[in-house]
């Protein structure tokens, strides 16, 4: 296999574009808490994870990257000794920096799970029900460990302008796309990213009975998705996560799923099963910090960083601080 | 791939100086387009023989192709036209002796444009035109990077036309603009013609950058094949870029044996 190229070379350039497309929000350029801070918590005295050394991984994207910052201060306030090996560019690369022992923690989606790593092509209904069946499968085909859950999910979803004139404005649903199809076909063009046009593009197409044409079909860093579709160039449609508060800042309206296609994948910290056995206060870890992580207070930190130019660290920093788990 | 010339005469493929081009063979002209039907057959074949799952059955789709390869040529060809339209008359412009002494300034720009990685400069036009249609920012961004080679030896070929046949044909009563025309270019088309070579091919493998900003082309089956870690995607995808790389820079040549200026 060729993969080790991909896998070896492109992260960095790669990430060094997605670095550029998020406006630089998380430069490392920020300090981080004190030592004094971070032992100042209740992390410090409840969860002991001296002696241990971890590398934390990371998505490119926003989200992703307050999550691995969050994770990061964490781990160090717990004792532990850590790696950043944040914003490597897309699922799989991460995915198999964890496998090759890389990468020994990073916040995982249930569906990216399911779809993409244990490679099933039927859904499962129910956020929970999602999440306990991969937890349970990728322990048993790849000890891989998923610990948490986080009470917020990432959610795929449709969005447009709002401020749209003509018959794109009465598209408020995912439904309402077949009339729009079927009176002008040619009009109707779609942004996304990579991932989602592989994984989730044709299924939800098949869901609403409506086809974008291929050269109606634009791939684009997932990041742009906003941009692109806030300018309706090149397309009048895009994939956006609900989490994301660039839905807010840039004015975009999600259209409602109405036949419930897009099912929430909750996040959870995954790791090596060999990882957490040597260290099992990691559980402890990663079910505080999910119970604390709920959808209204994501799309808050992502907005922090996002409309208000704040470092990863920075807020991550806030977030740990804010509910005690380090010193202010 | 050429390479840019740095000075005078050392324009890159360039015909050796005075002698006689032969005419090309039927066989060595080509040879060019039969190796690359030949490796796009091989493709061809490699992917019909497999059993695509449904990733690479989306990048690898005919209409898919189609449309992103219609993209990379429609893109390359604004591209290329806008340089060729900026480039030569800047380059001629930069020899005449009123403005000769920008040549030097505008020289160091275009330098600078083309120091700043292509990737770097069309992200960046992508976030801060955010009114700009993501077509523009990809066609400003290549044009900005293909100036440079085209200037630079549209000067160079320029200068190295002899300055004793300049002045021989103003003293026989020719016009500046008729020296320009009739003996200064005749003379710099082998030259300028290596520039507009080098800039074709190196833009046909830039625009697959534009699908970073969502502008299409065939960088959009690169890309999925590295996001997706489908290495059939990923080569395929290169192997078309390489391929209209190496076809257009065919044309190029054919176009350069045709304008070469006869006896020279």
């Amino acid at each position: 296999m060729t993969t080790r190229f991909p896998r070896r070379a492109l992260p960095g350039l790669l990430a060094g574009v997605a670095a550029l497309v998020s406006g630089c929000g998380a430069a490392g350029a920020v300090a981080g808490p004190s030592p004094q801070q971070l032992r100042g918590g209740t992390l410090a005295r409840d969860v002991d994870l001296s002696g241990a050394e971890l590398a934390v991984g990371s998505k490119e994207f926003t989200e992703q990257r307050v999550l691995g910052a969050i994770t990061l201060l964490a781990l160090q306030a717990c004792g532990a000794r850590t790696v950043d090996r944040t914003g490597l560019s897309g699922s799989t690369i991460v995915r198999a920096a964890l496998e090759q022992g890389d990468v020994d923690v990073y916040w995982e989606y249930a569906g990216t799970g399911w779809t993409l790593f244990l490679g099933n092509d039927t859904t499962v209904p129910g956020e929970r029900a999602l999440f306990d069946a991969v937890a349970g499968q990728d322990r048993e085909r790849n000890d891989v460990a998923w610990l948490g859950p986080a009470r917020f999910g990432n959610q795929y979803a449709v969005a447009r302008r709002s401020d749209v004139d003509g018959p794109l404005a009465q598209v408020r649903t995912l439904s309402d796309l077949g009339p729009y199809f079927a009176a002008d076909e040619s009009r109707a063009t779609f942004c996304g990213a990579a991932e989602f046009l592989d994984r989730e593009f044709a299924d939800m197409q098949a869901a609403y009975g409506i086809t974008f044409p291929p050269s109606q079909t634009y791939q684009n860093d997932f990041a742009l998705n906003f941009v692109n579709v806030a300018r309706s160039s090149p397309c009048e449609l895009a994939e956006v996560f609900t989490t994301d508060a660039r839905v807010r800042s840039l004015d975009l309206t999600v259209l409602v799923d109405d036949r419930n296609f897009f099912t929430t994948q909750l996040a959870a910290l995954t790791c090596r099963a060999e990882t957490v056995q040597r260290h099992p206060q990691l559980r402890i870890l990663a079910a505080t910090l999910g119970e604390l992580l709920t959808v209204d207070t994501m799309i808050e930190l992502n907005g922090l960083v996002d409309l208000e130019g704040r470092s990863a660290t920075a807020v991550a920093q806030l977030f740990l601080a804010r509910n005690g788990l380090i010193g202010a | 791939m050429t390479v840019a010339a740095t000075g005078p005469g050392a324009a890159a493929g360039a015909p050796a100086d005075g002698t006689t081009r032969p005419a090309r063979r039927w066989a060595t002209l080509l040879a060019r387009p039969l190796l690359v039907v030949a490796a796009l057959t091989i493709l061809y074949l490699v992917v019909s023989s497999r059993e695509l799952d449904s990733i690479e059955a989306r990048s690898l789709d005919a209409a898919y192709i189609a449309s992103r390869t219609w993209q990379h040529i429609w893109l390359t060809a604004v591209v290329s036209v806008l340089v060729l339209v900026i480039a030569v008359p800047l380059g001629v412009l930069l020899t005449r002796e009123a403005t000769r002494r920008f040549a030097g300034p505008v020289l160091t720009v275009a330098n600078i444009s083309q120091a700043i990685p292509s990737i770097g400069l069309i992200v960046l036009f992508a976030v801060a035109f955010l009114a700009l249609p993501v077509t523009v920012i990809a066609v400003l961004a290549f044009v900005l990077h293909g100036i440079l080679p085209i200037v630079r030896n549209t000067i160079a070929g320029l200068d190295q036309v002899d300055r004793s046949v300049i002045e021989a044909a103003r003293g026989m009563g020719m016009t500046r603009r008729g020296v320009l025309f009739s003996v200064e270019l005749p003379l710099a088309v082998p030259v300028v013609l290596a520039g507009v070579r080098t800039t074709l091919t190196i833009t046909t493998g830039t625009v697959a950058l534009a699908t970073f900003v969502g502008a299409g082309g065939l960088g959009d089956i690169i890309s999925n094949g590295l996001a997706s870690n489908r290495t059939l995607v990923l080569v395929t995808g290169s192997v078309l870029v390489a391929a209209l790389a190496l076809l257009i820079d065919w044309l190029a040549g054919l176009a350069e044996d045709v304008l070469h200026p006869k006896g020279l």
